[in-house]
C-alpha cells in the first residue's frame, strides 16, 4: 500500500494533465491570483493608503477627484481589478462546489450559472466605472 | 488514484491553512458581490451614491472594514504561499509548514499595523472632518 500523499518525505513528482479538465480553470485561477496582487495593491494604495493621509470621508466628489488625478491608473486597475477578482472568486466558489458535488449534470449547471452570474456583475460592475467616469466629466465641466 | 479515495486528512497545519484559505475566499466572494451592489447607485445618481457609500461608514463598518483587511492578508499571503507550491518549487513544499506560519505572522502583523493606522490617522472614525 503506497501511502505518499501527504507525507513530509514524499519528493513532489511532476504531473501532466490532460488539458480540457479542468487546467483551464485551474490556470486561469492562478493568472488571477497573480493580477489580484498586483491590482489589489494598487487600489489599496490609491484608494486607502492616500486616504488615511489625507483623512477625508468617502463621497462622491471624492472618488471623483481620484479619477480626475490619476485617471489612466484608475482606468486601467479597476478594470483589471473587477476581471480579475470576479473570475478568481467565482471560480473559487465553483471549486468548493465540486469538491461536494459529483454530479455531471449539477455541476455543468453550476459552472453555466457561475459564468451568467461572473457575465452579470462585469456588465454591471463596467457600468457602475462608466457611470462614475461620465459623471466625473460633467462635474467638472 | 484510488488510494487518495481512503485517505483522510489527519488535521495539520497544512489543513488549517487549507480550511481558512476557503472560509476566507468565500467571504471575499461574499464581500465582492455586496460592494458592487454597494456602489452601483452610481448609475442611478451622485446623492444615491453618496447615501449608498454613507451607510458604510459608521464605526460598526469600519471595524467589518478592518476585519476584511485581516482576511484580505491571510488570503493573499497564503495564496503567494500556494503559488509558490505550484510554481514547481520542491523546497516551498518541504517547508510548507513554515511557510503557513510565516504567512500567519505577517497577517497578525500587518493587521495590527493597519488597526493602529485606522484608529490614529482617519479622522471618520470619530469625526468627519474634510482633508
Amino acid at each position: 500500500m503506497e501511502r505518499v500523499v501527504g507525507s513530509a518525505t514524499a519528493q513532489p513528482q511532476p504531473v501532466r494533465v490532460a488539458p480540457g479538465t479542468g487546467t483551464y480553470s485551474w490556470l486561469l485561477q492562478r493568472v488571477t491570483a497573480y493580477g489580484l496582487i498586483v491590482f489589489l495593491t494598487v487600489h489599496m494604495i490609491f484608494n486607502h493608503y492616500l486616504d488615511l493621509r489625507t483623512g477625508s470621508k468617502l463621497t462622491f466628489e471624492l472618488v471623483n477627484r481620484r479619477f480626475y488625478a490619476y485617471p489612466v491608473i484608475y482606468a486601467v486597475n479597476d478594470i483589471g481589478l473587477l476581471t480579475c477578482a470576479l473570475f478568481h472568486g467565482l471560480n473559487g466558489v465553483r471549486n468548493v462546489i465540486y469538491d461536494l458535488v459529483t454530479n455531471p449534470v449539477a455541476r455543468r449547471v453550476l459552472t453555466v450559472l457561475v459564468i451568467l452570474v461572473g457575465l452579470y456583475f462585469l456588465y454591471d460592475g463596467s457600468l457602475t466605472l462608466l457611470a462614475l467616469a461620465q459623471m466625473q466629466n460633467s462635474a467638472g465641466s | 488514484m484510488n488510494r487518495t479515495i481512503g485517505d483522510r486528512y489527519r488535521g495539520g497545519v497544512g489543513m488549517l491553512a487549507w480550511l481558512l484559505h476557503r472560509l476566507s475566499g468565500l467571504a471575499l466572494v461574499g464581500y465582492l458581490l455586496l460592494h458592487l451592489y454597494d456602489l452601483r447607485a452610481a448609475q442611478q445618481s451622485k446623492a444615491a451614491f453618496d447615501q449608498a457609500l454613507a451607510f458604510f461608514q459608521t464605526p460598526f463598518w469600519k471595524i467589518m472594514d478592518l476585519l476584511l483587511v485581516a482576511v484580505v492578508l491571510y488570503h493573499t499571503l497564503n495564496g503567494i504561499r500556494l503559488l509558490l507550491f505550484d510554481s514547481g518549487s520542491t523546497r516551498a513544499i518541504r517547508y510548507q509548514r513554515q511557510l503557513f506560519w510565516l504567512a500567519f505572522g505577517l497577517t497578525i502583523a500587518i493587521f495590527l499595523f493597519s488597526a493602529v493606522m485606522v484608529f490614529t490617522h482617519l479622522p471618520s472614525i470619530t469625526t468627519a472632518t474634510s482633508g
